[in-house]
Parts: C-alpha cells; structure tokens; sequence
C-alpha cells in the first residue's frame, strides 16, 4: 500500500505542475518520468538493504518493511500536501512561460526526500545496525540527486 | 459580541490563560491535576470572568476549537480589512474597499494553502494534538496579526508621507510587525503544540506563502505605482535563473551550449509568450514583463 501511496503522492505533484505549466505553455513535462526519477533510487535499493538487515543484523523483516510503510507514507503525505502549495506558486508568478520549472520540480523533490530521510533516521537512531542504514540513507540520498539532476538538466535542455 | 470580546482578551492575555483539564492530565503523564493547579485555575477564571470565559475551565474548551476558529477568522479578516482601507493613498471608496479585500485575501490565501503542509508536517513529527486543535492555534495567529494590523492604523497614519513607495513600505513594514508581534505573543502561552525546530519549520512554511500570497494579491498603494514585491520579476527572469539553470546542467555533465528553449521569448520549440499571458492581466506587472522582453 505504502509504495502506491508514494507513486500517487509524487503523481499528483507531477501532475498539478504539469497541468500549470500545460495550460501556460502547451508543453508536457513528462510526469511519469519524474515519478520514475524520483522513486527509482528507493525502489531499486531497498530490497538489498533489507536482506543485508535481515542478514547482518538479523532485524525483523516484517518490523523494518512496516518502518519504511510509515516513512513512505509519510513522504507521500508530504508531497501531495505541497502540491496546492506549487499550484498557487505556479498560478501567481508571472515566470515567462517557456522556462522550465526548475524550482516547482525541484521542491517536490525536496518536499518528498526531505520527511523520507527524517522518518528513516530518526527511527534508526540509537538502534543496532544504524551504521548500514545511515551508509544506505547516505547513498539513496546521493543516488536520488544524481537521477533528479539527470532528470531537470533533461528538462531544462527541452529533452524531456 | 461577547464571545468575540471574550476570545479577544485570550487571545491578548495566552499567559494569563491556563491549559484546560484535559491537557493538563496528559502533560502530567495521566495523572490528574495538582490541587495547585487547579487554585491556579481558579484565579485565572476570576480574571476572566467579566469578559464571559466558562469559569470552570478557564479558557475555551478543547472540543470547542470550530467555534474559536470562526471568531478568529471573524477577527483577523475584520483586522486585516480594516487595516488595508486605511494604507491606500487613493480616496476612491471602491479602491479602499478592493485593497481591503486584498489584504484579506493575502492572509485568508496563507491560511487555507498552509493547512496541507501543516497536517504533513504533524504526521510526520507524531505530534499527538489533533489536526482541528492545530487549525484552530494558527487561526489564533492570524487573529493577533488582524488585531494589531488594526492598532496599527493610528500610527501608520501619522507616519505616511503620502508617497507611494515610502507609505508601501511602511505598510508593509507594519504587516511584518504584526506577523511578528503575533508569533511572539503566542510564544508565551502555556501550551506548548511543536517542539521550536518543528515551530521554526512551520513559521518559515507560513512566512514564504504569505510572502508568495501577497505577491499575488499584489495590494499595492498606487494600482500604477509598484512597490516591493515587484523585484522577484527581475530575480526569475534575470541572471540568477539562469545561474541555477547553469548548475544543475554543470552537475549533470552537460556543460554545453544552452539550448534556446530556456532563453526567454526566442523560443524555437515553443510558442513566444505574450506579457498579458503571465501577468494575469495586472497593468504594473504587465509594464515589466515587457521591459524584461516578453512579447506584448
């Protein structure tokens, strides 16, 4: 439920500012590969943290997938909470059309990773095994940027 | 016009106020409330009891926030109106009554967009009070903004000068003042609802959408004369754009040429904007939009 929750959350988003930006410039902005830019680091990487957890630490599996429901879900929450915020952002400012909206997307991406990372480390914190997870936060969040900046230059090189 | 009254001693006297039974029970871990307390209580009831506060509890109740939130926007809209007919330089009725609704507006706009955020962020950092009760403390907020925006009206007409850009300011300084002076006050009351990196975290959140509210609203002292907000143009059309633009292209390895797309109206795979397109009609933006190139 969690990961459909996140897509929907992180679509939503996408799709408020792409409709914005639609109505203003008549371009798409391709939401569906901002959801796959956003999630792809988290879903390609959580099933080796979660053996490597089982394995090394011997964690619950059912406990850590419920951990990363809770923060998934949170994130979600997060980002879809934002998106009026970016819809009355987008509406109000009088940004010339054809620029990319580098800052709108930009923001989502924080306003997803932002609460994801938080949840996850303060739930970590203080138990055995952090070591790896914070390895693990440490390099989602790397590997989240590289794909988000991937994604924006594409966007703002009108290659989307 | 009692209750309203009422509300407006709590809301200027949150110190003075004591938390209700019920909070007072799960701050001191389940236990009930020391006699102390409720001697403490008392006392404040007295204090209240001439403006028609429930004696035995001292403050409204928890399970009446619907109410107070209703008297509190009463009160920040009715402040905040009254604030704006007075900073205009023009005389017309009609346009004080239009910058009324606009300041209004700016402050209802921040109100009803920072809900979402404030429920995720309440989420997120288990906050236990219940989403209503939040609603109902940043409604109290926008209540003391209105309350002192129209206190401010005296000194705010002995100090304008009658210039449009100084009396903007001015106006606008006041409004900061107020927003300020509110969240210091609510500093002081006895309940405590975030931790202050969680309360810093919600200020910055309110603080950018009123700015990015007032933006839109754009409640100017000269419909023909622009004031502060008119910078942020020059900030998304000019080189700091395309700085950041710049970066991220650097970041991903793609340091080349920059593509026309991003380069304002000579756009090659998309249409020119026209001025009145992104201005959204407004005569002052509109004069920007076409100094900085946009098509008219």
């Amino acid at each position: 439920m969690a990961p459909l929750l996140a897509v929907l959350g992180v679509g939503v988003f996408a799709l408020v500012v792409n409709v914005v930006r639609y109505g203003f410039a008549r371009d798409w902005l391709d939401p569906g590969g901002y959801v796959v830019a956003i999630l792809k680091p988290l879903f390609l990487t959580v099933p080796a943290y979660l053996v490597l957890r089982v394995v090394l630490i011997g964690r619950d599996v059912v406990a850590e997938l419920s951990l990363l429901s809770r923060a998934l879900a949170d994130a979600a929450l997060s980002v879809a909470g934002f998106a009026p915020v970016v819809w009355f952002y987008l509406v109000t400012s009088p940004t010339p059309t054809p620029v990319f909206p580098l800052f709108s997307l930009g923001f989502g991406a924080l306003a997803f990773w932002a609460p994801l990372l938080v949840r996850l480390g303060r739930s970590i914190s203080g138990t055995k095994g952090r070591l790896l997870s914070y390895a693990w936060l440490a390099s989602l969040l790397l590997t989240e940027t590289y794909a988000m900046v991937e994604w924006l230059a594409s966007g703002i090189e009108g290659r989307l | 016009m009692k209750a309203v009254i009422a509300r407006l001693v709590e809301l200027l006297r949150p110190s003075g106020a004591v938390p209700s039974s019920a909070f007072r029970t799960s701050m001191s871990g389940g236990r009930p409330p020391s006699r102390d307390a409720d001697t403490r209580v008392d006392a404040d009831a007295g204090l209240h009891a001439d403006a028609g506060v429930d004696r035995d509890v001292g403050i409204v109740p928890e399970n009446d926030s619907i109410r107070t939130l209703t008297t509190d926007l009463l009160l920040a809209l009715s402040g905040l109106a009254f604030f704006g007919v007075w900073i205009t330089s023009d005389v017309s009725v009609a346009w004080r009554l239009w910058i009324a609704l606009k300041i209004a507006g700016v402050f209802l706009a921040t109100f009803v967009l920072s809900l979402a955020p404030i429920y995720a962020l309440k989420r997120l950092f288990d906050v236990e009070a219940r989403f209503g009760d939040l609603v109902s403390v940043i409604a109290a907020h926008f209540a003391l903004v209105g309350v002192f925006a129209s206190v401010a009206v005296g000194p705010f007409l002995l100090l304008r000068r009658g210039h449009a850009d100084a009396d903007g300011a001015l106006a606008i300084a006041f409004l900061a003042a107020s927003v300020l002076g509110s969240i210091v006050v609510r500093a002081r009351a006895p309940r405590r609802w975030f931790t202050w990196r969680l309360t810093a975290v919600a200020v910055v959140l309110t603080v950018a959408l009123l700015g990015q509210s007032a933006w839109a609203l754009r409640p100017y002292m000269n419909p023909t004369h622009p004031t502060l907000f008119q910078a942020r143009l020059e900030w998304f059309t000019g080189s700091n754009r395309r700085t950041a633009e710049d970066v991220i292209l650097r970041l991903a390895g793609r340091g080349g040429a920059r593509p026309e797309r991003i380069q304002g109206s000579e756009a090659v795979d998309l249409p020119a904007p026209s001025a009145s397109s992104v201005c959204n009609g407004q005569p002052e933006v509109l004069e920007q939009a076409q100094s900085v190139g946009l098509g008219g």
